[in-house]
């Protein structure tokens, strides 16, 4: 597979490749789009994660004066906004990035440009939102709008918390400004792998062959391309809320702060799915091939993917019970909620299905994704409670709620794609992890994960409210927060870990052929880390498990064509970076408004058009990419 | 235009010119009652405007004959957006509003009418909720006036079982959502409890509205003996008090411990300077050290109190629960405006 | 799935248009008559404008499927010069919502001035952004097909006629659900 059989005759004499920092910022190869999602995820998630420490330092014990206040509503606020926008979805992209591709048999996305346009927006918006970590010390002194600079409005903004009677800083301005650029970020590359998946697929690769954890990607991609205009929409009247004085969540001047919870769960329900479904994916590739069995009903873990984000646009209001719906409105969100229970308990008795009566080898990636089942099925069990709007009525905003949405994103999602890292890393880097240090990463991430998160079912069972700063002791609540203090960091303790193994790996693990797990998909087809082009000759695909097939029988899986193929690969470009620094300019104008004046901020704005306009001037024009 | 490309040419492009020929007459139809000339029901206008929109779709955008999977990418979305804005509009209680309704609604043409014509000319316009706040919301902070129906006739439209509501909410938690106020136990969330966000909107109003009508009791205030003037004071007071106050401060002024600061024996309250005492509750308070506890929740600002319940509530503050501080008079308020 | 990639992005896109939207309108038509201060509708309309804008609107879309008919049986000229009616449309159409928004502002019906006024500007400023981009899409393609720098003049045409088309029909729902309904 390694011969350099066809070395891609593309380019067009253009000048030679960049090297260095230049060959990343003008990369437009999926797979080095990928690592480069995968790394600043990990950054973010790092600093998603020391948040959550001085969280769990200040609530140890009562009374504690570790943190302030104002500081610790920064520090929540910044903590669910990194874990969800930074931290979590960006890692499920670098999987969609480097796998999706590979597993269709594809050489590159449809539009590698636009790909790496959204990476680069991804992380402008990444660092406008934690930028304000370093400049609030430099500016505070200043006191006016910078008296606050880190976002500081909790993770779901709520008017009119986040107006600005209440919150007369820039610390919302930027929140706002740094969602609306990831929100493009994530909508440019939802339609890229729509049109991706839908177009780009081998022969023979009808929808139903499809890999299940492309088909998630699917998914995940139509609900992020449909539930991003509502939260832009919240966000663009909270701005003009904000900037020009409107009402739109301003009751005194006839608005209605609970338009914006609508808004806002309308996007943000479906975005509890972007996050839960890459997982899925993840978990029903690593089960069938550590149980060396096929995925048990694949169809119907496909479908079941399919209704759980149909369903998810029907919910939102589940999140809003304690808003006053009415009985009728209750009701109907309450059953609807309870429905998504079917779709996902499909799931789960699928993936038991599948290892059942399998040869399990309990290598760490299977470890996880069995941890994932049981973690999330309490979190989705959790979650049912909360259905019952009686139920919900005394969870609502308690540590309760903290526990089951815990279960779910990190019980869940990042044990899937802890799962996905240790099954893929071979893949990416031609090597294994260590997998004893990855047991003892399990050993730990497990035992600290439950004892930072089951105890809080029951102190908020017990009545403490989330987001307090602090609370006074004698109301039995000291005991399970210093547990799960403890907890808090031998999982941070278990996750330091994980990143040592990778970065030890990357440089001195074991070699690994092109299909170490012996699995079924087509990215195993391809060198480990495969060439540029992926694929030497693209495989007609005959099975939903083509490398499986071909190794064990009994189809023939798959079959290469004869003769030599043209291979053409898009030139490295560096109109993304441009056109996605254009993108932020004008985004952030309206900061630099607030800032310096009206003029200043125009000028901004202009320079960000100017940007625009000639990067996508030369992006159309640019040679190699018809 | 068509000229020498064929028959099948310019079957296209008649078949377009017939297309746009009738999308106008739609159009033209639909612009009857724009222009006075005859009414047509808000559903026939949207019945046309549908058809209009899918022949542009399946003619113009040639949804038909293409691949199917265009239809289905652009008709779920839409069909999945027509849903979710009829739901809002439903929990908005909006379908059967209009600004022509709201217009004939003004305040001269409200006073002239019977409480029941009230209440279903506001049922129309509003919902109950714009109506009949006491009916809509009836827990602890909202009682303090409406906006001047009849009880019966908002106890009959209400669509909320008010009783239900007050028994959900009552009791879960230790504090109803403070009005419009960052919560007071966190500082941050817009409503820390179950509270009733959507029904206390129109009770703010009605609270405001109650605040600049004059309280017929304090007719002729000034000229009353210092003894009589102390009983209207405490009177209202305790009214204010018990519908505002006492979600956190607690009806015997007790407070709630580390939480919310008690009133009995408050250094204030209790014989400290009135000014100050006044200007807690025009201007609000937070992070506020009492008697050696720091007390993190926010007490929101109540300017849009009157003067006179203002000087109430404060003097039966200062005189309630073992306190022992002077009587407030509302010329005192007025003064630290 | 064998159709063109940039039609496949196209529609995906407007799917997801939909629901930007849809926002703006759940936002306005949940804010419906529920303004505590005048100007109302009524106070500012004005029909003859509206009917205007709304008939050149509808004359651009024929103009629109015009130039992707000419585009994809080749002829560069009748396609530039469809083109080019259908871009004189949209100028027609933002030309008289600047009128609109002026007269609306004259009359005392300000950004701010009550929640009718912030929800419907906001609503139909985004449509008129709409039509400007589209606008400028189609003056670029004109300009790129007469440039020869388009591989297939005939689809690009179309998934930019798509967008124009769009904005047409958002259009459709404006005209009912802001104008109309106020005459019922």
């Amino acid at each position: 597979m390694s011969a350099p059989a066809a070395v891609p005759a593309s380019h067009h004499g253009t000048s030679a490749e960049p090297t260095g920092i230049m060959s990343w910022l003008t990369t437009v190869d999926h797979k080095k789009i990928g690592i480069l999602y995968g790394v600043s995820a990990l950054a973010f998630f790092v600093i998603g994660g020391i948040e959550g420490l001085l969280i769990r330092s200040q609530l140890a014990v009562p009374g504690n004066t570790l943190l302030s206040a104002s500081t610790y509503n920064a520090v929540f606020t910044m903590h669910g906004t990194t874990m969800i926008f930074l931290g979590v979805m960006p890692l499920s992209a670098a999987f969609f990035n480097y796998m999706m591709p590979l597993q269709i048999g594809a050489r590159d996305v449809v539009f590698p440009r636009l790909n790496a346009f959204s990476f680069w927006l991804f992380l402008f918006g990444g660092l406008v939102l934690n930028v304000p970590f370093l400049l609030q010390p430099l500016l505070s002194g200043q006191g006016g709008v910078f008296t606050r600079m880190i976002p500081d409005g909790a993770w779901v903004g709520y008017s009119t918390l986040t107006g600005k009677t209440y919150s007369p800083y820039l610390s919302i301005d930027i929140w706002i400004c740094g969602l609306q650029i990831l929100g493009i970020a994530s909508m440019a590359a939802g339609f890229n792998f729509i049109v991706t998946i839908f177009n780009m697929r081998a022969p023979g690769m009808s929808m139903l062959r499809v890999p299940v954890f492309t088909w998630m990607t699917l998914v995940v991609q139509f609900l992020v391309v449909l539930s991003f205009p509502c939260i832009t929409i919240g966000l663009v009247l909270l701005l003009c809320d904000r900037t020009f004085g409107t009402s739109f969540y301003v009751p005194e001047g006839g608005g209605d702060p609970v338009l914006w919870q609508h808004l806002f769960w309308l996007f943000g329900h479906p975005e509890v799915y972007i996050l839960i479904l890459p997982a899925m994916g993840i978990v029903s590739e690593v089960l069938p091939t550590f149980a060396r069995k096929p995925l048990f009903g694949a169809p119907f873990v496909i479908f079941s993917g399919i209704t759980i984000g149909l369903l998810g646009f029907g919910v939102w209001s589940h999140h809003m019970f304690t808003t006053g719906l009415g009985a009728a409105a209750d009701a109907a969100f309450s059953v609807a909620t309870m429905l998504i229970a079917i779709p996902t308990g499909v799931k789960i008795f699928n993936w038991l299905a599948t290892i059942y009566g399998g040869h399990l080898r309990l290598t760490t990636a299977m470890l996880f994704a069995l941890g994932f089942i049981g973690m999330f099925t309490m979190g989705g069990l959790s979650g049912i409670m909360h259905a019952s709007p009686p139920v919900d009525l005394q969870q609502h905003d308690s540590y309760f709620v903290v526990a089951h949405f815990h279960y779910v994103l990190f019980g869940g999602a990042i044990f899937g794609l802890l799962s996905g890292a240790y099954y893929w890393f071979p893949k990416m880097s031609g090597r294994f992890m260590d997998e004893t240090l990855g047991k003892w990463t399990f050993a730990l991430v497990l035992l600290g994960f439950n004892l930072t998160f089951f105890p809080m079912h029951l102190v908020g069972a017990l009545g403490m409210p989330r987001r307090i700063y602090t609370y006074e002791a004698g109301m039995g609540w000291e005991l399970p927060n210093l547990l799960e203090t403890i907890g808090a960091f031998i999982l941070a303790f278990g996750i330091l870990l994980f990143l040592v193994n990778l970065v030890r790996s990357a440089k001195s693990g074991a070699q690994a052929g092109p299909n170490p797990w012996d699995a079924a998909t087509l990215e195993w087809l391809t060198d480990s880390p495969p060439a540029p082009h992926n694929f030497d000759k693209t495989p007609t695909v005959y099975s939903e498990r083509p490398v499986w097939e071909k190794n064990h029988g009994p189809g023939p899986g798959y079959s290469l064509p004869e003769g030599e193929e043209h291979i053409h690969l898009p030139p490295p470009s560096i109109k993304p970076f441009l056109l996605s620094a254009g993108v932020t300019l004008i985004l952030a104008s309206f900061l630099v408004m607030t800032v310096a004046g009206t003029m200043v901020g125009l000028g901004v704005t202009v320079l960000g058009l100017a940007t625009v306009l000639y990067a996508s001037f030369s992006w159309f024009l640019e040679p190699g990419h018809h | 235009m068509a000229g020498g490309h064929g028959g099948d040419h310019s079957g296209a492009i008649k078949l377009y010119i017939g297309i746009f020929v009738a999308l106008t007459v739609l159009t033209v139809v639909e612009m009857i009652p724009l222009f006075g000339l005859g009414d047509l029901p808000a559903s026939v206008l949207i019945a046309l405007s549908v058809v209009k929109f899918v022949v542009v779709c399946y003619f113009f955008m040639h949804l038909l004959g293409d691949h199917p999977i265009f239809q289905r990418l652009f008709f779920i979305p839409l069909l999945m957006v027509v849903a979710t804005i009829g739901v809002l509009m439903t929990l908005a209680g909006s379908w059967s509003l209009n600004y022509r309704k709201a217009a004939v609604l003004d305040r001269a043409a409200v006073a002239a009418m019977t409480p029941e014509q009230r209440g279903e000319a506001c049922l129309a316009r509003a919902g109950v909720k714009d109506c009949c706040p006491e009916a809509a919301a009836p827990a602890e902070g909202a009682a303090a006036g409406s906006a001047g129906f009849d009880p019966a006739t908002c106890q009959l439209l209400a669509r909320h079982d008010s009783e239900a509501i007050a028994a959900r909410y009552r009791g879960v938690w230790s504090g109803d959502c403070n009005a419009w106020a960052k919560s007071a136990i966190t500082g941050n969330e817009y409503c820390a409890s179950p509270g009733l966000v959507l029904d206390v909107a129109p009770a703010y109003a009605a609270v405001k509205e109650a605040a600049s009508a004059k309280d017929p009791r304090f007719d002729g205030f000034d000229a009353k003996s210092d003894a009589d003037k102390l009983a209207v004071l405490m009177g209202v007071g305790k009214e204010v008090y018990d519908a505002n106050c006492a979600a956190c401060h607690q009806a015997e002024g007790q407070g709630l411990a580390g939480v919310f600061p008690p009133l009995a024996n408050d250094p204030v309250a209790n014989g400290g300077k009135a000014d100050e005492h006044i200007n807690v509750v025009l201007k609000g308070l937070s992070g506020k050290v009492i008697n050696g506890v720091t007390y993190a929740a926010a007490m929101a600002p109540w300017a849009q109190l009157s003067n006179e319940q203002i000087a109430s509530v404060v003097t039966y503050e200062r005189q309630s629960w073992g306190n022992k501080g002077e009587a407030v008079m509302p010329a005192q308020v007025a003064a630290l405006r | 799935m064998g159709v063109p990639h940039y039609k496949l992005a196209m529609w995906t896109f407007l799917g997801s248009e939909c629901f930007f939207f849809g926002s703006l309108l759940a936002t306005y038509m949940t804010y419906r008559g529920k303004t505590q201060s005048g100007p109302i509708p009524l106070d500012v309309f004005d029909p003859a404008v509206t009917s205007i804008s709304t008939f050149d609107l509808l004359a651009s879309s024929l103009f629109m499927v015009f130039a992707v008919h000419y585009a994809k049986v080749g002829d560069l000229k009748k396609m530039l010069f469809w083109t080019g009616a259908t871009m004189l449309g949209g100028l027609i159409f933002l030309g008289f919502q600047f009128y609109e928004f002026s007269h609306f502002y004259h009359a005392g019906l300000g950004f701010t001035t009550n929640i009718f006024a912030s929800s419907f500007y906001i609503l139909t400023g985004f449509h008129g952004t709409h039509v400007a981009i589209g606008v400028f899409l189609l003056g670029s393609t004109a300009w790129a097909a007469a440039r020869g720098h388009l591989v297939d003049m005939g689809e690009t045409t179309e998934v930019i006629g798509l967008y124009w088309h769009f904005v047409d029909i958002v259009w459709i729902a404006i005209f009912t659900l802001v104008y109309l309904l106020e005459y019922t």
